[in-house]
């Protein structure tokens, strides 16, 4: 006959053995469920997505540092075309001053001189002759 | 000196040849050049509905002979030189003047001539496809350059027969000289003429004072003044140009006329081109050397 003190300890063990054997359920179940916060099975095809995303950041690196190369080149292109065209300007600038300052002195030179277009045409002058034909207004 | 007169274009022609050759390869050379200008008027008058030039305006776009792109290609050409004066795109101006028919047919009189049509109109002539396309609403009259280029073709052809003068309604060309001098060539002055020896190139006169009508009890005549749309009011009536080609004298005879007296002469003695300017009172006077 088991006393209280026994009964009680019977009923301590007990208890012990339920929890024991209800953790291990668990561990159980836990094992053969790695995604217990999911009732749903892994998707083949987001890891899938997942590893392409991977490729794409790969290749967008790739491309940004062709692009940064691209870029680099052609800034320097256009550097050196800034400049030649600094350097034509600062020669067309002085071309301009220096036709300004010959067109000033034509003008000088036309007042007190007759113009030059004042010289008969060599292809065409009022002659005395009859004509052969009339170059009438159509 | 053989002559050669016919009707083409609208107006007279003729051929005169101071023969290098024999009579029958003279006669060949003047049919030559009559059927080139013939040929030509096929190819540029828009007064012929299946000429190349009409069927160009009814599509706006169209593949052309090397003829029709050349002209076209100086017309244009001389649009840039002229700064606009000269223009091909002035067809809806010239039917809106009532010019839509040959200058002959013209009714003496008739309803209001509409709105105005300035030209610029926009022409895309590629050489190296052969296709000319045509802005919308846009369509061309070579009337203004296309006698003169006839000129010149027939002149080449009959040059290779001896001295030539080649007259397209006035408008010149020559090659060679006459008995070592040059061609002496009839040129109005107001009331008078006088006569131009013409050594070389072409020669051509543009005119308000020859023809003329009525559209809404305005005066109208066939010179467009491209800026305005309307026929030209400068103070010139009658403008004799000479160039290295009667195309481009056609064309130059055109733009001075539009550019009024002064600006004319000027523009003349710059560029040293031989020029006859007769204003609207009757006053003549010489320009670009010619003395």
């Amino acid at each position: 006959m088991r006393t209280t003190e026994q009964s009680k300890k019977m009923v301590r063990r007990t208890a012990i053995g339920g929890s024991l054997l209800a953790m291990t359920a668990v561990g159980v179940a836990f094992a053969a469920n790695p995604y217990p916060h999911s009732t749903r099975p892994p998707d083949p095809t987001l890891a899938s997505l997942q590893q392409r995303e991977k490729v794409l950041a790969r290749d967008a690196t790739v491309l940004n540092e062709e692009h940064a190369a691209v870029w680099d080149e052609y800034k320097a292109a256009l550097t050196e075309r800034n400049q030649e065209i600094d350097q034509i300007n600062a020669v067309n600038s002085r071309m301009q001053a220096q036709r300004s300052q010959q067109a000033q002195a034509a003008a000088a030179a036309a007042s007190t001189s007759p113009p030059s277009y004042s010289q008969s045409s060599p292809q065409a002058t009022y002659v005395p002759s009859p004509p052969v034909a009339s170059s009438g207004a159509s | 000196m053989l002559r050669r007169t016919f009707r083409a274009m609208g107006t007279d022609v003729e051929l005169l040849l101071v023969p290098a050759v024999d009579t029958d390869e003279a006669e060949e050379a003047l049919a030559s050049a009559e059927r080139e200008i013939a040929r030509i008027e096929d190819v540029a008058s828009r007064f012929r509905r299946d000429s190349e030039l009409s069927r160009l305006n009814a599509a706006g776009t169209l593949e052309v002979s090397p003829d029709l792109m050349r002209i076209v290609t100086l017309a244009i050409a001389m649009r840039d030189a002229t700064g606009g004066r000269f223009d091909p795109t002035v067809h809806a101006a010239m039917m809106a003047a009532g010019y839509d028919r040959t200058l002959d047919d013209i009714p003496a009189d008739g309803p209001d001539a509409g709105a105005a049509q300035p030209g610029g109109g926009e022409v895309i002539a590629d050489p190296g496809t052969g296709r000319i396309t045509l802005g919308m609403g846009v369509a061309l009259d070579l009337g203004g350059i296309a006698k003169g280029w006839a000129a010149d073709r027939a002149a080449d052809l009959l040059g290779s027969a001896g001295s030539c003068l080649v007259s397209v309604g006035g408008d010149i060309a020559v090659r060679g000289s006459l008995d070592g001098e040059p061609w002496p060539i009839e040129v109005e002055h107001g009331d008078d003429t006088a006569t131009i020896g013409l050594a070389r190139g072409g020669m051509a006169t543009s005119g308000t004072d020859r023809r003329r009508w009525r559209r809404g009890g305005k005066q109208m005549h066939h010179v467009i003044d491209p800026v305005t749309g309307r026929p030209s009011t400068t103070d010139l009536v009658r403008v004799t140009a000479i160039a290295e080609d009667a195309a481009h004298a056609e064309a130059w005879a055109t733009a001075l006329l539009v550019s009024g007296a002064n600006a004319a002469s000027e523009e003349a003695d710059r560029m040293g081109m031989p020029t006859v300017l007769v204003g609207s009172d009757g006053h003549t006077t010489s320009a670009g050397g010619l003395v």
